[in-house]
Order: C-alpha cells, then sequence, then structure tokens
C-alpha cells in the first residue's frame, strides 16, 4: 500500500457520462497519455493535489456499459480493476454516471460496487437532469448505497470542491453487496475465492466467467479455471442475463426512493436537430459540407501559421549561419537539425486543426450520427458504420486511427479496418501533397471562392478514401470466402444528445495530441534527419574528393553557364554520397515512374515516415545552396532542373506520379509496427506493405504514363 | 447456433426459474419460422410507434441490450430510420440507440 500522501484513483463510467471532462477538470493540463500494459488501448493517467497536499494519481479507464466485456476497449476496465498486484492499483473507483440516464448507468455501478473496492459514486450531467424534470436525492442514495454519493456538473464545475474534499479522507469501507452470486453458483464462486486468495464473491464470480481472455492472469491460472469450470459445469455466459436483470430490478428499488421524474419537459432540441442531420439528403450534404469546410481549414487557415513557422525556422537558420565558422558543424546544425525540426514543428498547425474538428465532432454528438448515417453505406463495403471512426481519424493519424478499431467489436469489420485505414491519407502525408500542390497546381480561385490547390487536395483525399473503401470490399470477400475470421457483430450505438462542445476539452485533445506528435513522431524525423545529413554529406572512402575533382574538371571543360561551379560541384558530391549510392540503387526501380535517385533517397527515408520527404528534400537540395540562401524547399524545388533536358525537374507528370505515389504506398514504420500489435501477427502488417506499396507503384506508373 | 440450443436447454434450474419469471424465454424457431406474422417486432414498428418488449430471440444479443437497459416490459419507440433504411433510430429506457434492422428483429414485442 503506497502512503496516505498519495491516492490513485481510477475513473468508470458509460460512455458519454462525462468521465473524460471530469478528469480534464480534475487534472488540467497534468495528464499524460500511454498504453495499458500489453495492449494499446489508451491509457490517460493524471495527477492533481488536493488542498492538504495530498497528491492524488488518477487513471481514466475506457467508458464501457458493463464489467462483461463486448469489445478490446472494454476488456481493460475488468483486467485493471482485477490486476490488485499491479503497482498502480487504484484504491478508490470514481464511477461517474449520467444522472440523466441513471437506471442504465448505475448497472456498472452495482458491478463495480460489488467488485469490493472502495467506490464513491458521481452523478454527474446534474444540469441535463434537472432540465428533464429528473430530482435525485442523493442523501436518500447514499444511505440506501452504503457510499458516498456527490452529485456534480463537470462543464462549470459544481460539485468538484465536494468530490476533493472527500478524497481528503477517502472511504475505505467496503459496502453491502447489491447482487448475490450464491444464486447462481456458490460451490465454484468458494473454490475460485480461496484458490485466488480473493475477498469479493463477485470478483471471482467475474473471473470464473472471463478468464479466457484476461491479460492479467497466468497460464496456469487460466487453466485451474477451465479445468475448475468444467467439473462444476460452470457455464459462464448463460447467467449474465439473469444477473442484469437482477441488478436493474435492484436499481429500480434504489431509484424509485430516491428520484422523483416530473412530468417530462424533455427537450426536443436532439429531434429537431436529427430532421436535418440524418436526413435522407441532408444528412449527406451536412456531412460532406462539413468535410470540405475540414480539408479548407486545413489547407488555408493552417497556412498562416505555417508560413510564420517557416520563416522563423530560417530566421534562425542564418542566425546560426552567422554566428558559427563556415564547417562541418554548422553545416550539421542548419541542415540537418534545423531542417528537421523544422520539418517537425510547421506540421503543429495541420495537426491541431485537425484534431480540433475531430474533438468538436465528439464533444456534440454529431460523430454517433456519421455512424448511423454511414452504417450502410460501409457496410456494402465490407465495413461498418463504426469504421467511419478510424476512417476518418486515419485522415489524422493511422496510429491512433488504428488503435480505435478497437471500439469494433466485430472482428472481420475490425481486421477489415485495420488494413484499409492507412490508405486514408494521414496527415504526415499533408505536407508532401501541400509542396508537390503548390509545383504544380496554380493558386487560383475558381468561381472566385473555392480555392484551386485546396480542390486538389480534397480530390487527392476523395481517391484515398474511395480506394480504401474498395481495397475493403476486396479483402472482405476474400475473408468471408476463406471463413478464417469468425463472426459475432454487434452495432448498437447510443446516439448522445446534442451537446454544445466543452471548448477546454477541445482544448485538452489537441495539446495532446500535438504534444504526443512532436515528442514521439518528432524524434525520429529528427534522428533520420540527422542520419541522413550524414549519409548525404559522406561517402564510402575516397569517393567524395575523386568526386568533386572529376566534377570540377569536367566543369571547366564544358562551361557550362547555366549552372556555377558549385552547384555542379555539389551535386556531383551528393550522388556519389552514401545516399546517392543508395538512391541509385532502386533508381531502376523507380525510373518507370518517372523517379530519378534524389527521390529516391527521400522514397528510402520515407519508409521511415512519411513526413521525413520534406526534411529530405530540402536536406538534398540545400546542400548545393550558398551560405547566406535558405530558401524554402518549394523554391528549391522549382529550381531544380531535369539534368537531361535542362528544362525543370518537377514536370506535372513527375509531381503527379509522386502524389499518387505517396498516397498509396505503406511509408511509415510505426503503422506497421501497430497494425503488428492489433493483429497480433506479422502477416497483416507484411501484407499491409505490399499491397500498398504495389498499388503505388502500378498506380504511379499510369499516372505518369499517361501525363507525360 | 450452440449458443441457442444451449438457451433452450436451460442449463441450470436457476436460469430456467429466473428467466421464466420474467418471460425472457422465446425459442428461437418460435419467433421465426411457425409464426412469423403474429410475432411483432422492434423492427416492424412503424414511424413514432411504441412497442413493449416481450422478450429476445438472440441469445448473445441479448445480453447486451439488457445491459443497455432494453428490459422486457419496457416500451421501445422507433424515432426515425437512417437514410438508406437502416439502421434505425429508437427511443428506449430515456435515451436513443439505433439498432440494425436484423439486430431489432431479435427484440420481440408483446
Amino acid at each position: 500500500m503506497p502512503s496516505n500522501q498519495h491516492l490513485t484513483l481510477a475513473l468508470v463510467g458509460n460512455p458519454n457520462a462525462g468521465k473524460s471532462t471530469l478528469f480534464n477538470l480534475l487534472t488540467g493540463l497534468r495528464q499524460k497519455v500511454g498504453n495499458f500494459p500489453g495492449v494499446t488501448v489508451e491509457k490517460k493517467i493524471g495527477t492533481f493535489s488536493l488542498e492538504s497536499g495530498k497528491q492524488c494519481k488518477l487513471i481514466d479507464l475506457p467508458g464501457t456499459y458493463s464489467l462483461y466485456p463486448k469489445s478490446l476497449d472494454e476488456r481493460v476496465v475488468f483486467d485493471t480493476l482485477y490486476n490488485y498486484v499491479a503497482p498502480d492499483y487504484p484504491q478508490l473507483i470514481i464511477v461517474v454516471a449520467d444522472a440523466s440516464n441513471l437506471k442504465r448507468n448505475l448497472l456498472l455501478f452495482t458491478q463495480v460496487a460489488d467488485l469490493g473496492l472502495p467506490v464513491v459514486l458521481v452523478l454527474n450531467m446534474i444540469d441535463v437532469a434537472s432540465r428533464a424534470g429528473i430530482t435525485i436525492d442523493e442523501q436518500i442514495l447514499s444511505k440506501s448505497l452504503g457510499l458516498p454519493v456527490i452529485k456534480l456538473n463537470s462543464r462549470n464545475g459544481e460539485g468538484v470542491g465536494q468530490l476533493k474534499k472527500l478524497l481528503e479522507n477517502p472511504p475505505t469501507a467496503v459496502q453491502r453487496k447489491l447482487f448475490d452470486t450464491n444464486v447462481f453458483a456458490p460451490a465454484l464462486v468458494a473454490e475460485v475465492k480461496a484458490e485466488f486468495g480473493l475477498k469479493s464473491d463477485y470478483l471471482a464470480f467475474h473471473l470464473a466467467q472471463q478468464y479466457g481472455g484476461m491479460t492479467t492472469i497466468t497460464e496456469s491460472q487460466r487453466q485451474w479455471l477451465n479445468d475448475a469450470t468444467t467439473r462444476l459445469g460452470f457455464t459462464g455466459q448463460s447467467f449474465q442475463a439473469a444477473e442484469t436483470i437482477a441488478r436493474y430490478s435492484v436499481i429500480s428499488k434504489l431509484v424509485a426512493s430516491a428520484v422523483t421524474l416530473q412530468e417530462q419537459s424533455q427537450s426536443r432540441w436532439t429531434y429537431r436537430l436529427d430532421n436535418y442531420f440524418v436526413h435522407k439528403y441532408w444528412g449527406f450534404a451536412i456531412f460532406m459540407g462539413i468535410l470540405f469546410l475540414l480539408f479548407q481549414a486545413i489547407y488555408t487557415w493552417a497556412s498562416y501559421p505555417m508560413d510564420l513557422i517557416d520563416f522563423g525556422m530560417s530566421a534562425l537558420s542564418d542566425l546560426v549561419k552567422a554566428i558559427l565558422p563556415d564547417g562541418p558543424v554548422a553545416d550539421l546544425i542548419t541542415n540537418g537539425v534545423l531542417a528537421g525540426l523544422g520539418g517537425v514543428l510547421v506540421f503543429i498547425p495541420q495537426i491541431a486543426i485537425l484534431f480540433a474538428f475531430i474533438s468538436v465532432l465528439e464533444e456534440t454528438g454529431y460523430m454517433a450520427r456519421v455512424v448511423f448515417i454511414m452504417d450502410r453505406l460501409m457496410r456494402r463495403f465490407g465495413l461498418n458504420g463504426k469504421s467511419v471512426v478510424p476512417l476518418i481519424s486515419g485522415v489524422a493519424c493511422a496510429v491512433p486511427a488504428i488503435m480505435s478499431t478497437r471500439g469494433i467489436d466485430n472482428q472481420r469489420d475490425r481486421l477489415v479496418s485495420i488494413f484499409v485505414t492507412p490508405l486514408m491519407s494521414c496527415s504526415a502525408r499533408l505536407p508532401v501533397f501541400t509542396v508537390l500542390i503548390a509545383l504544380v497546381v496554380p493558386n487560383v480561385h475558381w468561381l472566385g471562392l473555392f480555392n484551386l490547390q485546396g480542390l486538389a487536395l480534397m480530390g487527392l483525399y476523395l481517391v484515398g478514401f474511395f480506394s480504401a473503401l474498395v481495397s475493403a470490399k476486396v479483402l472482405h470477400s476474400i475473408l468471408v470466402r476463406s471463413k478464417k475470421v469468425e463472426q459475432t457483430s454487434f452495432f448498437v450505438l447510443e446516439l448522445p444528445p446534442y451537446k454544445v462542445p466543452k471548448w477546454s476539452n477541445v482544448g485538452y485533445t489537441i495539446v495532446n495530441s500535438v504534444k504526443s506528435f512532436v515528442f514521439e513522431a518528432g524524434k525520429v524525423i529528427l534522428a533520420i534527419s540527422i542520419v541522413l545529413w550524414v549519409l548525404a554529406s559522406y561517402g564510402p572512402g575516397d569517393s567524395m574528393e575523386v568526386a568533386t575533382s572529376k566534377a570540377q574538371a569536367s566543369y571547366v571543360a564544358t562551361s557550362d553557364s547555366a549552372m556555377s561551379e558549385a552547384t555542379v560541384v555539389q551535386a556531383a558530391k551528393l550522388e556519389a554520397s552514401y545516399a546517392g549510392r543508395l538512391g541509385k540503387l532502386i533508381e531502376p526501380a523507380i525510373r518507370p515512374l518517372g523517379f530519378d535517385w534524389k527521390i529516391g533517397i527521400a522514397l528510402v527515408t520515407s519508409f521511415a515516415a512519411r513526413e521525413v520527404f520534406i526534411g529530405t528534400m530540402s536536406t538534398i537540395y540545400s546542400l548545393g545552396d550558398d551560405a547566406e540562401n535558405t530558401q524554402g524547399v518549394l523554391a528549391r524545388m522549382q529550381a531544380e532542373r531535369d539534368p537531361e533536358t535542362g528544362g525543370p525537374m518537377y514536370t506535372p507528370a513527375l509531381a503527379f506520379s509522386l502524389l499518387v505515389f505517396y498516397l498509396f504506398a505503406m511509408q511509415c514504420m510505426s503503422t506497421l509496427a501497430v497494425t503488428y500489435r492489433e493483429t497480433n501477427s506479422w502477416q497483416w502488417p507484411m501484407a499491409q506493405l505490399i499491397y500498398m506499396t504495389g498499388l503505388a507503384w502500378i498506380a504511379s506508373w499510369l499516372v505518369f504514363m499517361a501525363l507525360s | 447456433m450452440v449458443m441457442i440450443d444451449f438457451w433452450s436447454l436451460g442449463v441450470t434450474l436457476q436460469l430456467r426459474i429466473s428467466l421464466d419469471k420474467t418471460g425472457l424465454t422465446k425459442s428461437n424457431s418460435q419467433s421465426n419460422s411457425t409464426m412469423p406474422n403474429r410475432q411483432k417486432l422492434a423492427s416492424t414498428l412503424k414511424q413514432g410507434e411504441t412497442g413493449v418488449i416481450d422478450g429476445f430471440s438472440n441469445e448473445g444479443l441479448s445480453l447486451k441490450l439488457l445491459e443497455m437497459g432494453l428490459l422486457p416490459g419496457s416500451e421501445i419507440t422507433l424515432v426515425r430510420s437512417a437514410p438508406m433504411g437502416d439502421p434505425l433510430y429508437f427511443h428506449v429506457a430515456g435515451y436513443n440507440l439505433s439498432l440494425r434492422k436484423d439486430e431489432a428483429s431479435t427484440v420481440l414485442l408483446r
């Protein structure tokens, strides 16, 4: 047991009960996002201190309707509550219940309370409840439950003070049993309790039902439970219905004594809005409109802060060059470190805007409507409505998107969603798209309203989206035919009432996503930028010197006035470097697509992460620069000449071919890693790699052939 | 199929008693083949129509639906259907819930 000065708490509750809002309210910016051990379900841990100075650690568990998991996300809840030997095992559970929908929310509460841990019940959304004519007497409820009950409005923080006061002297007593397992399996429960040293009947009862999929027990324990349940003829699942009904009858009695319901004056707003949001035509039109707005925002609104960051990094680079003497150190800092860092930072505005949108859609309750209207359509492609969430999140980043497929209970739909999500254009492709579109699509307004570059970008996203759908369809029919993956599917989706988003929640989402991008992806990008600088600056043996003198000699011989001597020498040096050799090595494979070995270098480094493309391009092309001339990467690429024709290197054919390649190719180690973790097999990530890269090659080749 | 056989066998005495009390047991064959017209289903409600839940015809799904508050004896109203006719948008147990048509057809009404 940790000392009294440190209290570990866990938050449990139904989805949409306002759990995350309470989490944000209590911990503010003192939160860390990680994973639960062994699985990739997002684990948020925050800290806060009480008035007495006591420190509290708060773990946010995934939202669930019951302790019997229906999806992998929900499994974490019971696994965590069972694993009492874990270092941050909670000493107290805070169950958050939506007061406006008390009965259903209390089901989970009665289950958690019966596990035998100290519990506090928080009645959240008390404002919504009172507007719906629901009055709850928390004193009566508290008395009949034998544990503290606190009314709370997590939107304005009412009641948080009371909760904090309670945590100064947290309840340690175990409350009365709300449901007796002895009715069902007294012998087995007794045996499990003895074998595992458990105090709670209900915990033992759950263990006997859930041991199959649990991650927090050992193999021998699993075997023991298997033997015991078989020996005693225990048939897990069949007790669940009876248990749920028994619990609801207890809840009905509790609610009858503590809750008064006035004549329903319930707001009809949700139904009124749904007349439009899920309407036959309006519903889709509004959804498309929101997506359109999203892409325009990412493209145009983000460009101002991005230019600012670009400008700042250039200025910093110039400053370093002015201060430090010429040489490898200054070169490493400006062309290696700062170029890489700039490539990371310039990305922040787009990520922030994207996550702001996703967060607002979720906060308002609109995301559930998107799932609702899209389900039928998605099913046609072997997906389901819930796949819309990973697919839309895939526009941000495939890694969290693939993680979010854990909400899909149907294993086959989940695998298909995982497989196709990386085809959605993630934000890492965005800088690549941005630069290449700017190279070949004129920056004009169509009908004086729509930015043509913005339209081109939207087109790319749509192509990505439809290729994901078609791929899903193909994979779905393969899986159906092979009958490899069994099918048990629930859709069952709550449509929460519409709410005005709580802007601080949106803010926390933005901060967390930007933080994890800068620190997680940023590390990789920065490291690769430095490695790349080394590869591009050095070559095997004396090859660099040989190349330099050769270039100088040939320059004198031809005295080509179009290029300065320094540029010619630099180009020759790059060609002779390690990076150049690597690019040359793969050049035969990419020549049909119009790519040269310089782009080859970028493709190689992009396999670590796509966004490295820009950093690579600026590193490769900046090597030829004069010291005082630090152009943006766009200008550098525009200035690049085709060594054979002397015209611009980046013709529309090449640029579009490259765009299409980046649209389809699997160039992200993190995605492959997360696919491996989520599917627990190398088969899936390998299939993704081969399929997507093959698709990219063929599509690029077709585009290049058609345009040149 | 294994689950459903299980269900109709009524594995333990306690289970059978508690289910009989709530009127939850409805064998699959009864609801689907012999009396398809007499048995009203949540999926056959008209827009705005309310029915009273009687039981379920799919065990695995019924566990989830019970947890979501769809108890025998409670009311269920079809608010609307999705643009392409499926899934359906219900009001039940004081909140809004979306079920696919085939899921709603496992909810038997009185």
